[in-house]
């Protein structure tokens, strides 16, 4: 039942998630959030009942630090995002399973470039301008197509991300209040809530 | 159980089976080799329908407020219909400094929570400094999510003090855990969330804090049949936990609480005419 949803601009990403952890009836937790950060230009929103998204978010973060320490740089948005669909992919015939989690992986490269990927329990991979995962994909898709352009300017992105929450919580019937919001641009990545 | 080797002691000894392999990648936490299997597979006495599959009979909740964190619960016990204790111990007191609270099987909960009680000790002894809530919360996280298709029933919350402060987690068997400020957990957790939600603010008391807790308990004490018995109340502080009330029997406050509102406690509010 998580929403997460980006797009990808000129020079940012965003990817925002819901805040919400619901458990039959009752929703535990309004505040969670669901977008890692795996470093200080990358994040990764992740959908999943909570263990699994726990769980792998954890494994992506820490084995991107160890490649990290072994190889002496981070690796770029497009070796990250094979590296994280290898992690799925291993793990489809597995004996625990599937990793039951989907994501979005977007972030910022040293020289400018934004990327956006989306990504599968699966391991599809691919590379996107704006998506969403779970649920948020029926009402968000159409308003997405009809409102992004190319070269977007950042203050266009979060108004585009706005109406997409505001659409959410007008059609969607699980009530979403709180939404998570992360922008990555060259400078760093900027967090919100709304 | 627990390796104990000398050698070790002292170290920060973190990786224990792949020290001699090169390690390629870190992997999920594999479960710890204690043989714990369900016979029969995980029995399902109540909640067949996933929409009401609460952990089973029991309200225990916890908040954190400006003077640490209030855990209330209720200590009844019951085997589908038949109520087989009204004196449970729902708080498990791990150390002087961490409780957990029980919900789901009480044998999965007692037992994994002494086994995380060891586990701190092991590691204040090696290490020479307490584990924090986080790390603790998070390797009993560890094992539940080993453990994950075998049958556990646990709907726990961990709480404690550290040296950055209280912290409240919420963990259960599906290998869940989260951060939180307000958590209920159990059959009546829902009735005691509206009463939780309605009151609570961060700058309350400790004793309109301990007064919010026992009420909460007392209305879904009333309102479920799978929870009653007392209410317990821990508050935990900088300095450890302290059982702030052993047992206040939840009749005894449907009375009270009734006569506060000039009632008195029969049920006959509604003056129900027969004829």
């Amino acid at each position: 039942m998580d929403s997460i949803f980006g797009l990808q601009g000129g020079d940012f990403v965003i990817v925002a998630c819901d805040g919400s952890i619901a458990h039959s009836i009752l929703k535990i937790k309004e505040t969670e959030d669901k977008i890692l950060k795996l470093d200080d230009h990358k994040i990764f929103g992740i959908s999943g009942e909570g263990a699994d998204r726990n769980s792998f978010g954890e494994l992506v973060h820490k084995n991107h630090c160890l490649i990290r320490y072994k190889t002496g740089s981070y690796m770029n948005l497009q070796e990250t995002a094979h590296f994280v669909r290898s992690m799925y992919a291993q793990a489809i015939r597995s004996r625990d399973g599937p990793h039951q989690c989907n994501g979005l992986l977007g972030g910022v490269d040293s020289d400018g470039t934004p990327s956006l990927y989306w990504l599968d329990y699966l391991g599809s991979l691919q590379k996107i301008t704006r998506g969403a995962q779970g649920y948020a994909n029926y009402f968000l898709l159409g308003l997405l197509d009809n409102q992004y352009k190319p070269n977007l300017t950042k203050e266009e992105g979060i108004e585009i991300i706005k109406k997409c929450i505001k659409e959410l919580q007008t059609r969607f019937l699980i009530a979403q209040n709180k939404f998570i919001v992360k922008i990555v641009t060259k400078q760093g990545i900027e967090a919100f809530t709304i | 159980m627990i390796d104990f080797d000398p050698s070790t002691f002292g170290l920060a000894h973190t990786y224990q089976k792949e020290d001699k392999d090169e390690i390629n990648t870190l992997a999920l936490p594999s479960a710890p080799q204690v043989i714990y299997k369900t016979l029969n597979g995980p029995t399902q006495i109540s909640g067949g329908n996933k929409l009401n599959n609460f952990k089973h009979g029991t309200t225990t909740l916890g908040f954190v407020f400006k003077e640490g964190i209030l855990l209330a619960v209720d200590s009844r016990a019951s085997m589908g219909s038949f109520l087989s204790s009204e004196q449970v111990r729902k708080v498990i007191e791990i150390n002087e400094y961490l409780l957990g609270t029980m919900a789901g099987g009480a044998a999965d909960c007692q037992y994994w929570l002494a086994y995380l009680a060891n586990h701190c000790r092991t590691y204040e002894l090696k290490n020479g400094s307490k584990l924090s809530v986080a790390a603790a919360s998070k390797f009993l996280q560890g094992i539940l999510i080993g453990y994950r298709n075998s049958g556990l029933s646990m709907g726990c919350m961990i709480a404690g003090t550290d040296t950055t402060g209280q912290h409240l987690y919420y963990i259960d068997n599906d290998g869940m855990r989260l951060k939180g400020d307000i958590f209920s957990v159990g059959s009546g957790s829902t009735y005691a969330y509206g009463v939780l939600d309605n009151h609570y603010r961060y700058d309350l008391s400790l004793d309109e804090a301990v007064e919010l807790g026992i009420r909460a308990i007392y209305h879904a004490t009333h309102r479920d049949t799978a929870s009653g018995g007392v209410v317990r109340v821990y508050h935990i502080h900088q300095d450890g936990w302290t059982k702030v009330h052993d047992g206040i029997d939840v009749v005894d406050l449907h009375y009270r609480f009734a006569q506060q509102k000039g009632l008195v406690g029969d049920g006959d509010e509604a003056k129900q005419r027969l004829f």
